[in-house]
C-alpha cells in the first residue's frame, strides 16, 4: 500500500519538491513520480543520495488512457540502509510519441535494460548511445510485443478465442 | 592339395569377405537413399552455424578416430592373421607383405580408373534389359527386396527400439526432469535411451520445454541434420498447447515445426511419464507407424513469418 510515510517525506524534501514520493513499507518500495522534464535532475540527485545502481528498466502500457509509464528501479550497494529499499523512478509519457531521456549517463547499468525496453515497448530513449535490438528474433522487430495491443500470431488465436485474452 | 594352398585359401577367404562387405553396404545405402534437405550436408554442428575465427575447418576430434579405425586397426588385424597363417614372427617381413598387398590394390584401382574413366561403376544399360554391371539397377532391386521382406523390416525396427539416441537439446525447464530420468534412479538408458551430443549420430528430437521462435529454428535445423529414421517426442504442456506461456508473443507449438510422434503432457512431466512416452514410441516404431503431421520448415512457413501483426 503506497502512502506518505516519514521516509517518503524526507526523500521528497531531498529531491527538492519536483517529485511526488510515496512508500510501500511492507514491500520496501519507494515510488518516485516525476515529470519528464525533471527526470534528469531527480535521477542525479538520487545518485548523489546513494542510490548507485539501476536494477531494471521496464514500462507499463495503458492503451485506453493513451499513456505509458517508464520505470527505473534503482537501489544501493554502498549504503546498507538504502540497500534495503527499492526506488522505482516513474515517468508518465504519451503513447503516441513515446520519447523519454536516457539515464545511461547517470546509471550505466541501465544500458542493456533500456535496449530491452526499447524493443519490447517501442520507447525511444533519447541520448542512449546504442539502441540496437537485443533479444528479439527478426520477425518481431518493430512490433513491440509487450504492448497491450499486440495481437498474438494468427495460428494461435483459434485455439484461445474463448479465453478472451485478445484485446 | 599342396601344402601352401591351405593358408593361401584362408587368407583369400578373409580378403574376399573384406571386399564384398563394403560393396554390399554401399549398394544398400544407395538403394535406400531418399530425397534430402539442402541443410543436411551443410557444415553445422549442434545447430550452430560456424562463424568467426573460433570455428576452425579442421576439427581435430574426428581425425584420431579416422586414423585409428581406417589405418591402424585393420593393419594390426591383417598383421595378426598373416603372422598366424604363415607362421611368421610379427616383424618386418609381415609388414612388408601387407604393404605389398596394399600397393597391389592401389595399382589395380589406378588401372581400373584408367580403363573406365571418370564414371566408374556404370557399365551397360539398354532399354528393356539390364546387364550385370549396372549397379544402380541392382541396388534398386536389392532395396525393393529388402523393403518387401517383412521379417527384415521387423528385425530392423526391433533394433531401432533399443538405440533411441536423442540430441542434447534442453530448451526449457522440462530438461530437469529429463536429467532426473537419465540419472541412476529412473535410468532411461536401460530402455536404450541415451542422450548424445551430436545430431549427426542421433535419431530423436526430444523437445523438453517451451519453444521460443529463436529456439524453434535451432530445433528444426537439428532435425534436418539428423539421418533417417528419426522421431520426435514433445515433452511438457508448453509445446503441446502453450502451457503457462500460451499467450506469449514468442511461444511456438511443436506441431507447427516438426512431425511429432509422441506427446508427453505435464508441467513438467514426471520421469515415469517420460519413460511411458518412450515405451509408447517403441510400440510405434515396432509397428512402423509415422507421424501424419508434416509441417513445412520455418523459412517456408508463411504464418510464422507474419507473426505479430499489430492491429
Amino acid at each position: 500500500m503506497l502512502a506518505e510515510t516519514p521516509h517518503a517525506q524526507k526523500l521528497g524534501l531531498a529531491l527538492g519538491g519536483s517529485a511526488s514520493v510515496t512508500e510501500d513499507q511492507k514491500a520496501g518500495l519507494i515510488e518516485v513520480r516525476v515529470e519528464p522534464k525533471f527526470l534528469m535532475d531527480v535521477s542525479k540527485k538520487l545518485k548523489e543520495l546513494g542510490f548507485d545502481h539501476c536494477v531494471s528498466v521496464t514500462a507499463v502500457d495503458y492503451p485506453r488512457e493513451n499513456y505509458m509509464d517508464v520505470i527505473w528501479h534503482v537501489s544501493s550497494y554502498s549504503n546498507e540502509e538504502l540497500g534495503n529499499k527499492l526506488v522505482s523512478l516513474t515517468v508518465r509519457i504519451s503513447r503516441d510519441e513515446p520519447r523519454v531521456g536516457s539515464l545511461v549517463g547517470v546509471w550505466e547499468s541501465s544500458l542493456f535494460s533500456e535496449r530491452e525496453t526499447h524493443e519490447m515497448f517501442g520507447v525511444e530513449f533519447e541520448g542512449h548511445p546504442d539502441l540496437r535490438p537485443l533479444l528479439l528474433p527478426e520477425e518481431l522487430l518493430g512490433k513491440w510485443p509487450l504492448r497491450k495491443d499486440f495481437i498474438l500470431p494468427k495460428r494461435r488465436s483459434d485455439l484461445f478465442r474463448k479465453g478472451g485474452a485478445q484485446p | 592339395m599342396p601344402s601352401w594352398a591351405d593358408p593361401v585359401l584362408s587368407v583369400g577367404i578373409i580378403v574376399l569377405v573384406g571386399l564384398v562387405a563394403p560393396v554390399l553396404v554401399l549398394l544398400i545405402g544407395k538403394a535406400l537413399a531418399g530425397s534430402e534437405h539442402p541443410m543436411k550436408r551443410k557444415r553445422f554442428e549442434s545447430g550452430n552455424p560456424p562463424v568467426g575465427s573460433g570455428k576452425g575447418f579442421f576439427s581435430m576430434q574426428y581425425y584420431p578416430y579416422l586414423i585409428m579405425f581406417v589405418l591402424a586397426e585393420p593393419y594390426a588385424v591383417f598383421l595378426f592373421i598373416v603372422a598366424m597363417t604363415f607362421n611368421l614372427k610379427p616383424d618386418v617381413s609381415g609388414s612388408l607383405m601387407i604393404l605389398g598387398v596394399l600397393a597391389l590394390a592401389l595399382a589395380l584401382r589406378r588401372a581400373r580408373k584408367m580403363v573406365e574413366g571418370e564414371r566408374g561403376i556404370i557399365l551397360v544399360q539398354e532399354e528393356g534389359s539390364v546387364y550385370f554391371g549396372n549397379l544402380d539397377e541392382i541396388a534398386k532391386k536389392a532395396g525393393q527386396f529388402i523393403k518387401k521382406n517383412r521379417l527384415a523390416s521387423k528385425v530392423i525396427n526391433w533394433g531401432y527400439t533399443y538405440s533411441l539416441w536423442p540430441a542434447y537439446l534442453v530448451t526449457a525447464c522440462c530438461g530437469t526432469e529429463l536429467a532426473a530420468a537419465s540419472g541412476p534412479r529412473f535410468d532411461l538408458e536401460r530402455l536404450g535411451f541415451l542422450s548424445y551430443g551430436n545430431p549427426r549420430q542421433s535419431n530423436i528430437v526430444l523437445i523438453d520445454g517451451t519453444l521460443t521462435i529463436k529456439m524453434a529454428k535451432v530445433v528444426r535445423t537439428v532435425w534436418e541434420q539428423m539421418p533417417e529414421p528419426k522421431w520426435v517426442i514433445a515433452m511438457g504442456a508448453c509445446v503441446l498447447d502453450g502451457g503457462i506461456f500460451w499467450n506469449s508473443y514468442s511461444t511456438v507449438l511443436a506441431r507447427d515445426i516438426l512431425p511429432v510422434d509422441i506427446y508427453v503432457p505435464g508441467c513438467p512431466p514426471r520421469p515415469e511419464a517420460l519413460a511411458r512416452g518412450i515405451m509408447m514410441l517403441k510400440e510405434k516404431i515396432k509397428k512402423g507407424e509415422k507421424s501424419l503431421n508434416q509441417p513445412t520448415s520455418i523459412s517456408e512457413n508463411k504464418e510464422m513469418r507474419e507473426v505479430g501483426n499489430v492491429g
